[in-house]
């Protein structure tokens, strides 16, 4: 069977699901209808559904035909000390695409997205953050997390090093590193560019609107999930996702955004010289896409057996199922909910005032759908049922904690 | 089999048979099935496919497995009484 030959390895909450579907479409591409299988990444926590056995992780892209390009997105390889060199030795010459965004609005969304899949259960970000030192201690673990790593928001969000781990193993030129706010502001020319890092046609014309791109790959979707063995099928249903309905969390307040600008100053610094651009909006709040939840980007592909699986579709929105019967099952709890549209500083360019403009219309694409279900996002992920030491983060859970369900990607 | 027969039998899979939490009080013929309506997903709509395929004895080539053919659980009928005919015609 073929093997993958590239890699979405994150961010999380960064428009990889998006980016999913709208490579989904291409016809010299196949992308796993599991867009999150995790398969890389040893020191990662499994989550529900991860999918570490090789013949059945083979068996994703067994419907691929003579497609040059074969992918899947999980979002936590970036974190990942040893993503890299593994991925490595299973496809030498793999290439990698990395989304990045503004680490405090990553971080904000990753904690506004755990709230409603259960793995967070502090009710404010402001509390998650000052938990973050006893978390990394393996205290404060919430009964239903299913991904204690995650909750080390500041952790995630930091991203030269991981960055520079990927540059360091595949090369620089093999690694295709996409800016959030490029993504939202040029989708096209973003992807295009996309195209030409994978040596695919870059002039196909893929349905850029997240919401029209989600129902244009579901029923590709449907047709690569009849093709799984039942194993298979079984493990990504049990992957899927549900969101308590929580409603949005409260929006990220602007003392916090300022004092996480303020940590994250060097790393960005540091990224911006990896990266050869400047991305000091990200750290002087001047410019700064406020508000932003990957909703508004990630309509489109979450990861869903389609969902996630095209799902990686994230945009779809499964059916609400009993809550208790979800926590019992280890199925994941929801889907992302209402997406946060783009708020601009009042200093803010025409330019900026665009993406404003296309974020509401994104979002007017997609809360349609996350709100009917209360249910699913970016490719949630899923984490497994059992946690010990991660490598990632350092968590240990303590002992008789009973790690949830609720997964999701992101 | 009627129509009205084939969609009444498709509720009650969706109901009685799917992990899903829908009565059927939710489900009109109309309705769309995925998140603008039902709120199904790909995989559930796969274990639909295969329900459907088991309790009227068809099967569902891929190249029937398009959008119009899944807008709602009434194009799923006219689909499967597409079938159903065209299996009476072959006996």
């Amino acid at each position: 069977m073929r093997k993958p030959n590239f890699f979405i390895v994150g961010a999380p909450r960064c428009g990889t699901a998006s980016m999913y579907a709208y490579l989904k479409q291409h016809p010299e591409i196949y992308v796993s209808v599991d867009k999150e299988p995790h398969f890389f990444g040893s020191d990662l926590t499994p989550q529900p559904g991860t999918i570490r056995e090789e013949d059945l992780y083979l068996r994703l892209f067994a419907g691929a035909g003579d497609r040059p390009r074969l992918g899947e997105a999980s979002v936590w390889y970036l974190s990942s000390k040893r993503a890299p060199s593994e991925i490595r030795a299973f496809a030498p010459d793999a290439k990698i695409v990395i989304l990045l965004r503004s680490p405090a609005q990553m971080a904000y969304s990753l904690y506004s997205l755990y709230t409603r899949t259960g793995n967070e259960d502090l009710p404010t970000f402001e509390e998650a953050l000052a938990a973050e030192p006893e978390r990394r201690r393996g205290s404060r673990i919430p009964q239903s997390a299913y991904y204690p790593e995650g909750l080390l928001y500041t952790d995630a969000a930091r991203y030269a090093e991981k960055v520079e781990r990927y540059f360091e193993v595949f090369g620089r030129d093999n690694v295709h590193c996409i800016v959030f706010d490029d993504f939202v502001r040029d989708t096209a020319a973003v992807y295009r560019k996309t195209l030409e890092f994978l040596g695919v046609d870059p002039g196909f014309q893929a349905e850029l609107d997240p919401r029209r791109a989600n129902q244009q790959v579901r029923m590709t979707a449907i047709r690569q999930l009849r093709q799984l063995p039942p194993e298979l099928l079984s493990r990504i249903r049990f992957k899927e996702m549900k969101q308590h309905d929580r409603g949005p969390a409260r929006p990220l307040l602007e003392e916090t955004a300022a004092r996480l600008r303020q940590l994250f100053a060097a790393d960005v610094a540091r990224l911006g010289s990896l990266l050869g651009r400047d991305l000091g909006a990200w750290t002087s709040g001047a410019r700064e896409l406020r508000k932003v939840d990957d909703q508004a980007l990630m309509g489109a592909g979450a990861d869903d057996a389609g969902r996630r699986l095209d799902l990686d579709v994230e945009a779809e929105q499964p059916a609400l199922r009993d809550p208790g019967q979800l926590h019992a099952d280890g199925d994941l709890l929801a889907r992302a909910g209402g997406a946060d549209v783009g708020d601009v500083d009042a200093g803010a360019d025409r330019g900026l005032a665009v993406v404003e403009q296309r974020l509401d219309e994104r979002e007017a694409g997609v809360l349609g759908e996350a709100d009917h279900a209360r249910g699913r996002e970016d490719a949630l992920d899923v984490r497994g049922p059992h946690v010990g030491s991660h490598g990632v983060g350092g968590l240990v859970r303590q002992a008789g904690g009973e790690p949830g369900a609720g997964h999701e990607r992101g | 089999m009627m129509s009205e027969q084939v969609v009444e039998r498709i509720k009650k899979i969706v109901v009685e048979d799917l992990d899903v939490n829908l009565t059927y009080d939710d489900l009109d013929e109309t309705v769309p099935l995925f998140e603008e309506g039902l709120g199904l997903d790909s995989v559930v709509l796969v274990e639909l496919i295969s329900f459907i395929e088991k309790r009227f004895d068809i099967q569902l080539q891929d190249d029937v497995l398009n959008t119009e053919a899944f807008k709602n659980l009434q194009s799923i009928a006219r689909v499967i009484g597409d079938q159903l005919a065209a299996q009476r015609q072959q006996m």
